[in-house]
C-alpha cells in the first residue's frame, strides 16, 4: 500500500471483507475495487497484495480456483469456511481499534 | 482491446527474464500485467504494448517480482508444514494414538530384547536417513522430467522436494552423534522410552511428509491448476 503505513496492518482485513462480499475475485480486480471504493484514496500496491493473498491462502483462509478467461489463465480467490469466520473476527478487531483510537483522539465523541 | 496469444506469451517470457522461473507464479503475474495493459489501452489506445508493460511492471516497485516470489515460497512452505502438523496431530487422537503408543512400546521392547542399543539405533538411523535420500533423488528426477516434457517448472514441486523446509529438521544426521553416544551410558527405562518416542515420532513425521502430505499437495495443485497433470 503506497499511501500510508497505517493501512498496512489492515490489508488482510480489506481482502477478506471484499471476498466476503464478492464470492470470488482475482488480484487485479481487488486492487481496482479498493481504488474505486475509496475513490483513489487507497491504493493497494501489487508488491503488497500478492504476498498477502498467498499468506492467507497458505493459512487456509482462502481457496483458489484457476479458470481460462480471455485465452489466459486467471487465479480466483474465495473464502474458505475458516476464512469467513476469520473475516468476522478481523472486522470486529478493526471496529474495536477504531473505537479505541476515537476515544484517544476525540474523547468528546466517544 | 484484449491481448493476443503472442503478447500473452511475451508476458510469460518477460516474467521469466525477471527471475520468475515458476509457471504457477508466472501465471498469476501474467494475468495481472495483461489486465493492467488492457486497462491502459482502453484509456489510451495509442500506447504501445511495450510502454504499457513497462508502466505496469513499475507498479511492482524497485524489487520487481522478487518480493512476490519470495513471499509465495514462504507461504507455500508454511502451507506444507501446516498440512504435516495437521496430520501429525491426528496421531494423538483415537484410534491412531493406540497405534503410536504400540509402535513406541514395540521399539522399546526391541531395544530391551536385543540388549544392544547401538545396533538397533544404528539400523534405525540408517533407514531414517536412506528414506528421505531416496525421496529427494526421485523427486528431483521427477521435477526434471516434467521440465523436459512440458518446459514448465512448478514452485510447489520445489517445495515438495524440500519437504516445505522440514528437510533440514528431518535429517537424522544432525542427531546421529548424540543418539549413538547414548550406547556408552547405562540407560534407565525412562531414557529408553524417551529414545523410542523420539525415533517413532521422527519416523512418523517423515512418513506423513513423504507419503501423506506430498501426494496430497500434488493432488491439490493438479485440481487447482488445469495445466498441471500428475504423471
Amino acid at each position: 500500500m503506497s499511501n500510508s503505513k497505517l493501512y498496512k496492518g489492515s490489508i488482510n482485513t480489506i481482502i477478506l471483507k471484499l471476498l466476503n462480499e464478492h464470492n470470488k475475485m482475482y488480484g487485479y480486480e481487488i486492487t481496482q475495487k479498493v481504488k474505486d471504493l475509496t475513490k483513489g484514496e487507497l491504493n493497494i500496491t501489487e508488491g503488497a497484495l500478492y504476498p498477502a493473498l498467498h499468506k492467507l491462502e497458505a493459512e487456509g483462509l482462502l481457496d483458489v480456483e484457476i479458470a481460462k478467461v480471455d485465452n489466459r489463465l486467471r487465479k480466483y480467490y474465495k473464502l474458505t469456511e475458516n476464512g469467513t469466520k476469520e473475516t468476522a473476527n478481523k472486522l470486529e478487531e478493526l471496529a474495536d481499534y477504531i473505537k479505541t483510537m476515537q476515544t484517544l483522539i476525540n474523547p468528546k465523541l466517544a | 482491446m484484449k491481448l493476443s496469444n503472442t503478447q500473452t506469451q511475451e508476458l510469460y517470457t518477460f516474467t521469466q527474464k525477471h527471475y520468475v522461473d515458476w509457471y504457477d507464479v508466472q501465471t498469476e503475474l501474467v494475468d495481472h500485467l495483461a489486465n493492467g495493459i488492457e486497462a491502459q489501452r482502453a484509456i489510451n489506445p495509442n500506447i504501445s504494448f511495450q510502454d504499457a508493460l513497462k508502466a505496469e511492471f513499475k507498479k511492482f516497485g524497485i524489487m520487481g517480482f522478487s518480493n512476490v516470489v519470495e513471499e509465495k515460497t514462504k507461504a507455500l512452505n508454511k502451507h506444507y508444514r501446516l498440512l504435516v502438523w495437521g496430520y501429525f496431530k491426528s496421531f494423538f487422537k483415537l484410534p491412531r494414538i493406540i497405534l503410536t503408543l504400540f509402535l513406541i512400546w514395540s521399539y522399546y521392547s526391541m531395544m530391551v530384547f536385543f540388549n544392544n542399543i547401538f545396533w538397533v539405533l544404528l539400523i534405525s538411523c540408517i533407514v531414517l536417513m536412506i528414506v528421505p535420500f531416496i525421496f529427494i533423488y526421485r523427486q528431483g528426477k521427477y521435477v526434471k522430467s516434467i521440465k523436459k516434457k512440458t518446459g514448465k517448472k512448478w514452485l510447489f514441486n520445489s517445495i515438495i522436494v524440500q519437504l516445505g523446509g522440514l528437510i533440514h529438521f528431518l535429517n537424522i544426521g544432525i542427531y546421529i552423534s548424540v543418539i549413538l553416544d547414548l550406547e556408552r551410558r547405562v540407560l534407565s527405562t525412562t531414557a529408553l522410552v524417551a529414545i523410542s518416542s523420539f525415533i517413532i515420532l521422527f519416523g512418523l513425521l517423515l512418513y506423513i511428509s513423504i507419503f501423506v502430505v506430498t501426494p496430497n499437495l500434488r493432488q491439490q495443485m493438479a485440481k487447482q491448476h488445469p495445466d498441471y497433470k500428475i504423471a
